[in-house]
C-alpha cells in the first residue's frame, strides 16, 4: 500500500467522521445513559494511560525509588495498610494503582496498534476479494477461512514462537511489543476482510461504481474514493469490538508469559504477577489489575454494541 | 426422537462401561502416588543431567552401588559388600540374583560399561568417577582403582546408578545424552534399571508413570504401587491441585503458600533445612560485559564491584519478604552440616547504599552501569521472585539490571556454554562435604577430571587451584576440615560468589501419606508410604 492510498484512506476517515457528527448519532449517544458512562470510562482509561505521571500517586518506571517494607501492604482500608498504597502494594513494594496506570500504558498503546493494522489489513484484503472477485477473492477469503478455524489465541502464539525461533529470544525480547501487536493484530484481519468483503461485492454492483469505471477511474481511485466510504461504517464497529477481544488477547498472552517481558507491567503481566499470591491470601496483587481489565472491557464492548445498534438504518 | 435419544445412550453407557473395563481390572487397592514438581525430570539418562528432580525421579527405576538408609548412613544396595584392599583399591562384591526389568542379569560387566560411561564427555557426573579404573575380577566382583586415596569414593558411587550392558548397546546408548546440543536418545525416554518402579510411559513435560516390579529383589518399607509424576509449572495451579486431591506430594512449595498449606486439614507439611544454598555469579573471565554495557570493561573482574553488590543486596527482607521466612540469610556458598562450614561466614555485611555506590564510583562506575541477569524460573523456590527482589534492589546502588528469566530447559544449556554476564545458581553439596562445591564451581575448568563443572563463572585462578587438590588430598580428616574452612573464607573474602540464604526445603503431601524428607532434598521412594 502506497503512501498516497495511505492519506486517501485517513483523508476518508475524516470525512466519514464529520458526517458522523452531524448525524443524529450524536444525539442518540447523549440520550443513552450506558454508552456515555461507557464513553466516559475508556476516555479515563486513555488519559491515565497518556498521562500516567498526572493520574499516578507513584512513579513505577523508577525501581530505585521502591522500599521493601512497603511489600506486600494491603489496600489502605484493611489493618496494615497505608493511604499511600490505596490498593495496596506488590511484591516489590510497588503501588498497585501506579503499577495499573502504567500497565494499561502498554496494554492500551498494544491493543490500539494491533487494531489499527489488522484493520489495515483487513480492509485492503476485504475490498481486493469484493471488487475483483475471481482467484483474487478465492485466495484471499480461502485463507481467511483457513485462519478462522484457528483461535485467534493460537495465531497468535504461533507468530510469537516463529519470531522467538527465528531470531532467537535476544531480539524477541528487543522487540517484545511489537512483536506482541503484529502477533493480536495478524490474527484479527479477518474479521475486517469478510465483513468489507461482503459490503464491496454489493457496493460494486451500484449504477456509481460502474460509473466511475466507465468514467476511466483509475481502479485504485474507484476502490478507495468510491467505494471505501461506503463500507466504512461498520467496520468502525468491527474494530470496537475487534479492540476489546486485543486488550483480552494482550492480557493472556502476558499472562502466561508469551507477550511482555515479566519486568514491564502490562495489566497481563501484573495479573500473573498477583497469580502467585492469591492462594496466599496477598489478593490485592491480582484482584485489582483483575477489575481494571475486566471495567475495560466491558465498557469497550458496551460502547461497541451501542454503536452497533445506532447505526443500524434497520434497528431505527 | 425418544428412541433415537434413548439408543444414543444405550450406546455411550455400554461403551463407557468398555472403556472402564481395562481399569476395573487393576487392584482396587493399588496405591497411586501422585507428586507434583514446579519441572520435569530432563531426562530418563541416568548420567545426562545432574539436576536433583531427575536424580530422585531416576533414583526409584535404577539403582547404585551403595546408598544411604534413613539415616542417611551409607548402605549396601547392588554391592553386598566392600573393602578397601590397599590406599588406592576397592574391591565390591556385587549381590547375586539381581535382574534388569528386562531380564538381564546384573554382572560385573555392567559396572565396569556404568563407570566408564560416566566418564564420557556429554556425563555430567564425571567429578564423581573422574580418573577411576573399574575391572571386573570375577560375574560378581568389581574392582575401582582411584588414581590417588580418596575417601569420598562411596559417596561419590551414590550418584552413579547402574545400567544394563546389553541394553545399552543394543539401543545404542553408549554414552549419555548429549542435553547441551539438545540430543534426542533412547535413553531420554526408556529406562531399564534394577529398581523396585519401571517405566511405564514418559510424556515429557505431562506425566510419567512408573510401576511397582512384582519381582524386585530388594524389601523395602515403602508400599506405593504407582508413582504418577507430573510437572505443574504454575505455582498456584500446583498448591491448587495437592489442595483439590489431584496431587498427593508436592515437592517444591512456593514460600507463600506454606501458611495456608499448613492450616488446611487434609494436608501435612514437612520441613527441614536444606543443604542448598541460592547465590549469583558473575562472569569472571571476558575482558567485556557479554550482555551489559560498562563501557567496554567486566566490571564483574573488579572484587569491588562484586562488594559493592553484597553491600547492596539486603539478605534479611528478602528471607522476610520472598522467602517468608524459610530461608537463612547467609554469605558463603555452603550450607551448615557440611564438612567445612565455618558459621562466621554466614553473617554477610548490612546492607549500606552509600557503601556500596561509594565502592562503585573507587571502581570507575560512578553512574553505575548496566547489565542482563539470567535467571531459571522453574528450578529453585521462587526463583524468579527472588531475582526480581535483586533488581529492584541493585537499581538502589546504581546498576541497570534486565532480568532475563526463563524455564530451566532453556536456562542451564544457556550456563553450560558459559553464555551470561550474571546468574543465579543453587547448589548443594552432595556428600555433605564442602570439597564438591569448590572443585566444582571454584577450580579452573577441566571437564575430563570433572573439575570446575559448575564453574559459569568460568573464573580461572591457578593458585586457588592447587589450594583447592591440596585440601582435597589431604587425608588427614581435621587438616583437611580446616583447610576446606580457609578456601571457603578466601573465595567469600573475594566475593566470588555473591550469596543470599541457604533453602528450608518444604513438602506438603495429604494427610495419608509419609515420607522422610532428607536435606539434599532426594525423595527415597523407598521410604514413602500411604494409607
Amino acid at each position: 500500500m502506497n503512501g498516497s492510498s495511505v492519506a486517501t484512506l485517513g483523508h476518508q476517515i475524516a470525512r466519514t467522521s464529520a458526517r458522523v457528527w452531524r448525524s443524529d448519532l450524536v444525539s442518540d449517544f447523549l440520550h443513552a445513559p450506558v454508552a456515555v458512562l461507557s464513553f466516559a470510562i475508556v476516555l479515563l482509561y486513555v488519559l491515565a494511560a497518556a498521562f500516567p505521571s498526572v493520574f499516578a500517586p507513584h512513579s513505577v518506571t523508577d525501581l530505585a525509588s521502591l522500599d521493601f517494607s512497603d511489600a506486600f501492604r494491603p489496600p489502605a482500608w484493611i489493618a496494615g495498610g497505608d493511604i499511600r498504597f490505596v490498593f495496596g502494594a506488590d511484591d516489590q513494594g510497588r503501588d498497585i494503582l501506579s503499577a495499573i496506570i502504567y500497565g494499561l500504558r502498554i496494554s492500551l498503546f498494544v491493543s490500539f496498534a494491533a487494531v489499527a493494522i489488522s484493520l489495515l489489513i483487513g480492509v485492503v484484503f476485504g475490498l481486493l476479494a469484493g471488487f475483483f472477485g475471481g482467484w483474487i477473492d478465492a485466495l484471499i477469503m480461502r485463507a481467511a477461512d483457513v485462519q478462522l478455524t484457528f483461535p485467534a489465541m493460537l495465531v497468535a502464539v504461533l507468530i510469537d514462537g516463529v519470531v522467538r525461533a527465528a531470531f532467537g529470544e535476544r531480539v524477541h525480547d528487543q522487540f517484545a511489543v511489537w512483536i506482541l501487536i503484529m502477533a493480536i493484530a495478524l490474527s484479527g484481519w479477518v474479521q475486517y476482510a469478510r465483513t468489507v468483503r461482503g459490503l464491496t461485492l454489493v457496493e460494486s454492483g451500484r449504477d456509481y461504481v460502474q460509473a466511475a469505471r466507465l468514467s476511466g477511474r483509475p481502479t485504485s481511485f474507484v476502490l478507495f474514493r468510491h467505494i471505501l466510504p461506503n463500507v466504512a461504517t461498520p467496520v468502525f464497529v468491527v474494530a470496537t469490538i475487534q479492540l476489546a477481544v486485543a486488550i483480552i488477547l494482550e492480557a493472556t498472552l502476558s499472562f502466561v508469559g508469551l507477550g511482555i517481558p515479566p519486568t514491564q507491567p502490562s495489566l497481563g503481566t501484573l495479573i500473573r504477577v498477583g497469580n502467585g499470591y492469591l492462594l496466599s491470601g496477598e489478593w490485592w496483587l491480582a484482584i485489582f489489575p483483575g477489575l481494571a481489565l475486566v471495567i475495560l472491557v466491558l465498557a469497550v464492548n458496551l460502547l461497541g454494541d451501542w454503536l452497533r445498534d445506532a447505526l443500524n438504518p434497520r434497528l431505527k | 426422537m425418544t428412541n433415537v435419544y434413548l439408543r444414543g445412550l444405550a450406546g455411550a453407557i455400554l461403551s463407557t462401561g468398555l472403556l472402564a473395563l481395562p481399569i476395573m481390572a487393576a487392584p482396587a487397592m493399588a496405591k497411586t502416588l501422585r507428586i507434583g514438581a514446579q519441572a520435569d525430570a530432563g531426562t530418563m539418562d541416568p548420567q545426562a543431567q545432574n539436576i536433583q528432580t531427575t536424580i530422585t525421579l531416576l533414583s526409584m527405576i535404577y539403582e547404585p552401588l551403595i546408598t544411604r538408609d534413613k539415616t542417611l548412613a551409607k548402605a549396601p544396595m547392588l554391592a553386598e559388600s566392600w573393602t578397601q584392599v590397599d590406599p588406592n583399591t576397592w574391591r565390591f562384591k556385587l549381590r547375586p540374583n539381581v535382574k534388569f526389568h528386562d531380564g538381564g542379569s546384573l554382572t560385573a560387566e555392567d559396572v565396569v560399561f556404568t563407570i566408564k560411561r560416566a566418564q564420557s564427555a556429554t556425563s555430567q557426573f564425571t567429578a564423581y568417577v573422574a580418573g577411576l579404573q573399574p575391572k571386573a575380577i570375577d560375574d560378581l566382583t568389581v574392582e575401582i582403582v582411584t588414581p590417588k586415596p580418596d575417601p569420598l569414593l562411596i559417596d561419590k558411587l551414590i550418584y552413579i546408578p547402574i545400567m544394563d550392558k546389553e541394553w545399552s548397546e543394543k539401543n545404542n546408548a553408549l554414552t549419555p545424552q548429549n542435553l547441551k546440543e539438545k540430543q534426542e536418545s533412547f535413553t531420554a525416554l526408556n529406562a531399564n534399571g534394577t529398581g523396585p518402579y519401571k517405566l511405564t510411559s514418559r510424556q515429557p513435560d505431562s506425566k510419567t508413570v512408573l510401576n511397582r516390579v512384582p519381582a524386585y529383589w530388594g524389601k523395602m518399607d515403602g508400599d506405593i504401587d504407582q508413582v504418577d509424576f507430573t510437572p505443574v509449572a504454575s505455582d498456584p495451579t500446583r498448591v491448587a491441585a495437592l489442595l483439590s486431591g489431584e496431587l498427593d506430594l508436592v515437592i517444591d512449595l512456593p514460600s507463600q503458600d506454606v501458611a495456608r498449606l499448613a492450616q488446611s486439614p487434609d494436608i501435612k507439611i514437612e520441613k527441614i533445612d536444606e543443604f542448598r544454598t541460592i547465590f549469583f555469579g558473575f562472569d569472571l573471565k571476558n575482558d567485556t560485559l557479554k550482555y551489559g554495557d560498562a563501557g567496554g570493561k567486566n566490571p564483574f573482574k573488579d572484587v569491588r564491584v562484586r562488594q559493592a553488590i553484597n553491600l547492596g543486596l539486603d539478605r534479611d527482607a528478602v528471607v522476610r519478604t520472598v522467602m517468608r521466612g524459610l530461608a537463612s540469610p547467609t554469605a558463603q556458598i555452603l550450607a551448615p552440616n557440611n564438612v567445612g562450614y565455618d558459621a562466621a561466614l554466614d553473617k554477610g555485611p548490612a546492607r549500606n547504599v552509600e557503601a556500596a555506590k561509594k565502592l562503585l564510583a573507587d571502581a570507575g562506575y560512578p553512574q553505575g552501569f548496566s547489565f542482563t541477569l539470567d535467571c531459571p524460573n522453574d528450578r529453585y523456590v521462587n526463583d524468579e521472585q527472588v531475582c526480581k527482589t535483586l533488581v529492584t534492589m541493585l537499581s538502589q546502588i546504581g546498576l541497570k539490571v534486565t532480568l532475563n528469566s526463563m524455564p530451566r530447559a532453556k536456562f542451564f544449556p544457556k550456563v553450560w556454554d558459559r553464555d551470561t554476564s550474571m546468574y543465579m545458581m543453587g547448589f548443594n553439596s552432595p556428600f555433605f562435604d564442602g570439597m564438591y562445591a569448590l572443585e566444582t564451581t571454584v577450580m579452573t575448568r577441566n571437564d575430563a577430571k570433572g573439575e570446575g563443572i559448575y564453574n559459569y563463572a568460568n573464573y580461572s585462578n591457578p593458585q586457588l587451584d592447587t589450594e583447592i587438590a591440596a585440601a582435597r588430598d589431604e587425608l588427614d580428616t581435621a587438616k583437611r576440615t580446616k583447610m576446606i574452612a580457609a578456601l571457603y573464607k578466601k573465595i567469600t573474602d573475594d566475593a566470588l560468589y555473591v550469596s543470599l540464604y541457604n533453602q528450608v526445603l518444604v513438602y506438603a503431601m495429604r494427610k495419608n501419606v509419609s515420607t522422610p524428607i532428607r536435606p539434599d532434598n532426594w525423595l527415597d521412594i523407598r521410604w514413602v508410604t500411604m494409607n
